[in-house]
């Protein structure tokens, strides 16, 4: 693929940068250390779509929970606007691949959570109405004092997802956000979530298991390769927005062949994920 | 209400029109005995459990191994609300004016403050122990052990200590209802789901709020499974403290049944356990209700 961005050639600078960044989990029971990524180079700029794509376990959440601040490197660095990573932040937040929406919590209270721990300058009435238009936004008006348990999963997700956007951050880490949602939710979403980029400049590290959905919102798409993950390699999407809001992206002329590529790419890495395990 | 529906029926025909009537009124019918079915149902279980009683114990004719049910039914009467005990001589007879009700008063004090001591301290140490490795480390040997022993078996240690007295039944409450609330308190956070607290760290809780926003709500309904537990193992130790401290006079609900076996008064023994019982299914049945309102979101499966 082009290795100079036509389209998007407005990209920004870096925000995240991680350098021969190694990390890996303790294991207790077994007393080890398990690799989950090894040796990452990968930059996230200002006002980037960055999707990963990567076989089941190759380490993306772990690239993710390392940007928000729940994982520190064992090797190398990982920083944003130049400063090392230490814990979190409020300019970074994270829509949850579990949903890790609270039980006891109704709707608007697991909404209304990124409020209570930190201070935003905004008022109480303030916060009110952001957490209500932001319920609106993912569709759950009327669901306001539902408990979690009484809604489906694509709901508790949906839930997830308002609470990682109320706070409008400036980067959002999103893991596999819209995997439990229905096609018609998810295209609503893809779409909502572009204006968004295009409005606001939003930054997003996104996680998919779909090729389709990695180019339909990418500027650029990260192939990580099989455990311990690696970079394999990078693809620019060129491919000029609003790509959703018009429908049909597909019959673009880049399409088929930037999904074949990538298809091809990723085929490659679960097939070796399974070769490993053998 | 069936006159109604004929009538209703004769006016209109067969037509159309008539049928949701007769459907309303089946609906009824069957909402309320949807409604009314398990209550009615444990109505005549009981009242058949009652007559077979009565039956099986008149055919067995020993009063003192098997009273009737009427007999029982009298001295629960008696022990409970009075009026009838027609024995002048006290110390022979226990089956006196409001009897039960005395000891079962006797009981509910110890088992009480027995309990709430037990769930007061309780708490916090199942709480330390999930929350700091080295709390677990140093305290997890000695609730291990004491809640795997017979605690029963403390008995004889306990009784030169704290003599026969009230002192050894709260004792014996509190070992036997104290460690179900460490345990299950310890599990619950122990158990407390990562993602959960990974969320509430994304979004800028402090340590201690993780612990008050998170670790706790999660804890919750552990520690009421917790104290469920403690009430029923707490109830075997009171009874099994008044059983074994002997009292003169008034020592509970276990000592009542004791004394009353022993003095072969049939009707009183089992009155007394029919009491005991009652107390059980009530304190069992009170903390589930409880336990689905403390966390809906638990419940798995509603009968
Ligand atoms: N909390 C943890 N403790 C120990 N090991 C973990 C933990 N989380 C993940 N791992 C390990 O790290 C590796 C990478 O996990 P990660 O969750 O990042 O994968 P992933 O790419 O997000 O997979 P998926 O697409 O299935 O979500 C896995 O092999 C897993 O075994
Ligand atoms: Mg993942």
């Amino acid at each position: 693929m082009s290795t100079q961005p036509t389209v998007n050639s407005s990209r920004g600078d870096p925000l995240v940068v991680a350098e021969n960044m190694t990390v890996g989990y303790e294991l207790e029971r077994e007393r080890k250390l398990l690799t989950a990524l090894t040796d990452i180079n990968l930059t996230v700029h200002e006002g980037e779509f960055l999707v990963l794509v990567g076989p089941s376990g190759c380490g993306k959440t772990t690239f993710i929970n390392a940007v928000a601040g729940l994982l520190q490197p064992w090797e190398g660095t990982i920083t944003y606007d130049g400063q090392p990573i230490k814990g979190t932040s409020q300019d970074r937040s994270m829509v949850f691949q579990d949903y890790a929406v609270m039980p006891w919590r109704t709707v608007e209270q697991n909404v209304k959570m990124p409020f209570e721990f930190r201070d935003t300058g905004l008022s109480a009435s303030q916060i009110e109405d952001q957490v209500k238009s932001m319920i609106g936004n993912v569709g759950l008006q009327g669901f306001e004092n539902s408990f979690p348990h009484e809604l489906s999963g694509g709901m508790r997700q949906r839930v997830g997802i308002a609470r990682a956007m109320v706070t409008q951050p400036r980067l959002l880490l999103a893991d596999e956000p819209f995997g439990a949602l229905d096609a018609m939710t998810r295209e609503v979403l893809q779409a909502q979530l572009e204006t968004l980029v295009m409005d606001a400049g939003q930054t997003v590290v996104f996680i998919t298991h779909s090729i389709d959905e990695a180019i339909s919102l990418g500027d650029r798409v990260a192939v990580i390769s099989h455990r311990p993950g690696t970079v394999r390699e990078i693809i620019d999407v060129d491919i000029e927005r609003p790509r959703l809001a018009e429908g049909e992206i597909t019959r673009h002329p880049e399409y088929g062949a930037l999904r074949e590529h990538l298809w091809g790419l990723v085929k490659d890495e679960a097939l070796g994920a399974k070769g490993a395990v053998v | 209400m069936t006159d109604q529906l004929t009538e209703h029926e004769s006016t209109d025909g067969a037509s159309i029109a008539s049928q949701p009537r007769l459907r309303d009124a089946n609906w009824t019918f069957e909402r309320i005995w949807r409604r009314a079915r398990y209550p009615v149902i444990t109505l005549i279980n009981l009242s058949i459990f009652a007559l077979l009683w009565e039956w099986g114990a008149t055919i067995y004719d020993n009063a003192n191994f098997i009273p009737t049910f009427s007999d029982m039914a009298g001295a629960f009467k008696i022990g409970w609300i009075g009026g009838g005990a027609d024995s002048t001589n006290e110390t022979f007879d226990l089956l006196q004016d409001f009897v039960i009700a005395k000891n079962f008063w006797v009981t509910i004090q110890v088992y009480g403050v027995g309990l709430i001591a037990s769930i007061l301290v309780g708490i916090p140490i199942g709480l330390v122990m999930g929350g700091s490795r080295w709390a677990d480390a140093i305290l997890s040997p000695y609730v291990w052990t004491f809640s795997s022993l017979p605690r029963i078996a403390l008995f004889p240690i306990l009784v030169l200590f704290l003599g026969l007295g009230n002192e050894i039944k709260y004792a014996l409450v509190i070992l036997t209802a104290i460690f179900p609330v460490i345990i299950n308190t310890w599990a619950g956070v122990k158990t407390t789901e990562q993602s959960l607290i990974n969320a509430a760290r994304v979004f800028g809780a402090s340590r201690r709020q993780i612990y008050q926003k998170v670790v706790l709500p999660y804890t919750l309904p552990f520690v009421v499974s917790g104290i469920q537990l403690a009430l029923s193992r707490g109830l075997v130790g009171v009874v099994i403290a008044e059983f074994l401290t002997g009292a003169s006079k008034d020592g509970g609900l276990g000592w009542l049944i004791f004394r009353a076996a022993r003095g072969f008064n049939g009707a009183l023994t089992y009155a007394a356990l029919m009491s005991l019982a009652v107390l059980a299914l009530v304190l069992v049945q009170g903390t589930r209700s409880m336990e689905a309102k403390i966390a809906p979101w638990r419940q798995v499966s509603k009968t």
